[in-house]
């Protein structure tokens, strides 16, 4: 089984095994597509990754590798699961990379449609955001209030109920 | 399972246990589902309000991990181990979350509760839309209340189920439903 070549959108050419090329249902799907399959020559000019430079797409293939034997991690999880503390620690350890790498990765993770690595790195955002306050939110991911106060106030006002009810439980939770 | 029965009993209201109350009999699956479903609720909460008295477990490090950015009392920790990485440039104004579209701002916000919701909407005027997205308080509404139709408060300690088109006066009656259920 002859590796594929894919090329980075800055021309960094990468080899790849097909058994973990299928872990992104676009590539596996343009194979389909284009009647390449595990018998036939694997095609000899590279395959554009457009979307993706070599940084990343090297992390990506680092992903895919290390995840290449996982039956199909991504479908097996609901997709409604709220919970964020079930990362494999391999995948903690691969995503201690600055933010921007990060988000630079959920694209790229949506673009080549590789769900488990999405998964991963959308719980990982998510644990950056739960239990902090919207200025906390803000500050970690250098977003800018776009509220006026009169704004800021009206929300706060009209979910005055999620408020008052947090307090309560936390009230009770402490007891 | 033990979640359910003890909900009965008005004892340390986690906000998983106080839902359940309002929460149709989860059908005969399997243990694991059913009782996996409040234990989430009620883990995603201490970590909500007690985070540093929370027992970190090695086994899940990803939590581990969040729960020490959260100790932090600011959050230089954050953007301080990331200046060292030279790849950012942390002069820039722009947000990553100006990077993603949002559909996938919405797979990030599914896997909050409301109260991170909440938070959420208070950011700014983009994720205050997202949300509020009806799509995501329609499934937090199902998985809550495990109801498919939002209920209506008629009066005190009386409901109705009324089908979302009929909810004519509110822009999103999952999260109406929501919060007339817990309110």
């Amino acid at each position: 089984m002859q590796p594929i070549k894919l090329v980075s959108s800055d021309g960094e050419i990468f080899e790849v095994d097909r058994d973990v090329i299928k872990l992104s249902t676009t590539l596996h799907t343009m194979f389909q597509d284009l009647g390449i399959d595990e018998a036939s020559q694997a095609p000899t000019d590279p395959i554009p990754i457009q979307n993706v430079n070599g940084a990343i797409l090297r992390k990506v293939i680092q992903w895919c590798v290390y995840h290449r034997a996982d039956q199909n991690v991504g479908d097996e999880n609901d997709p409604r699961e709220k919970r964020t503390d079930d990362i494999p620690s391999w995948d903690v350890e691969f995503l201690k990379i600055d933010q921007g790498m990060l988000f630079e990765l959920i694209l790229a993770a949506n673009y080549l449609d590789i769900k488990g690595l999405l998964d991963v790195t959308c719980k990982t955002v998510a644990n950056m955001i739960k239990g902090k306050t919207p200025e906390e939110i803000r500050r970690t991911f250098n977003i800018k209030n776009d509220f006026t106060p009169e704004e800021e106030e009206q929300i706060r006002r009209e979910n005055a109920w999620c408020e008052l009810m947090w307090k309560v439980l936390k009230h009770n939770s402490l007891k | 399972m033990n979640d359910e029965d003890g909900c009965q009993a008005a004892t340390p209201a986690t906000e998983g246990r106080r839902y359940a109350l309002r929460r149709r009999r989860s059908y005969p699956k399997d243990d694991d589902d059913g009782s996996c479903k409040s234990t989430m609720a009620a883990t995603a909460d201490e970590a909500l309000f007690e985070p540093s008295t929370k027992t970190l477990k090695p086994d899940s490090p990803g939590e581990a991990r969040n729960l020490a950015l959260l100790d932090s009392t600011t959050l230089e920790s954050t953007s301080a181990s990331s200046s060292k990485i030279p790849s950012t440039n942390l002069d820039i104004k722009i947000s990553y979350f100006d990077l993603l579209s949002e559909e996938i701002i919405l797979e990030i916000f599914l896997k909050m509760f409301e109260k991170d919701l909440y938070n959420l909407s208070l950011v700014n005027k983009r994720f205050h839309r997202l949300a509020n997205d009806t799509k995501l308080w329609k499934r937090l509404y199902e998985e809550t209340f495990e109801y498919a139709i939002p209920l209506q408060r008629l009066q005190p300690c009386r409901f109705d189920f009324r089908p979302p088109q009929r909810w004519r006066s509110y822009l999103n009656p999952w999260f109406e439903s929501f919060r007339q259920l817990v309110s």
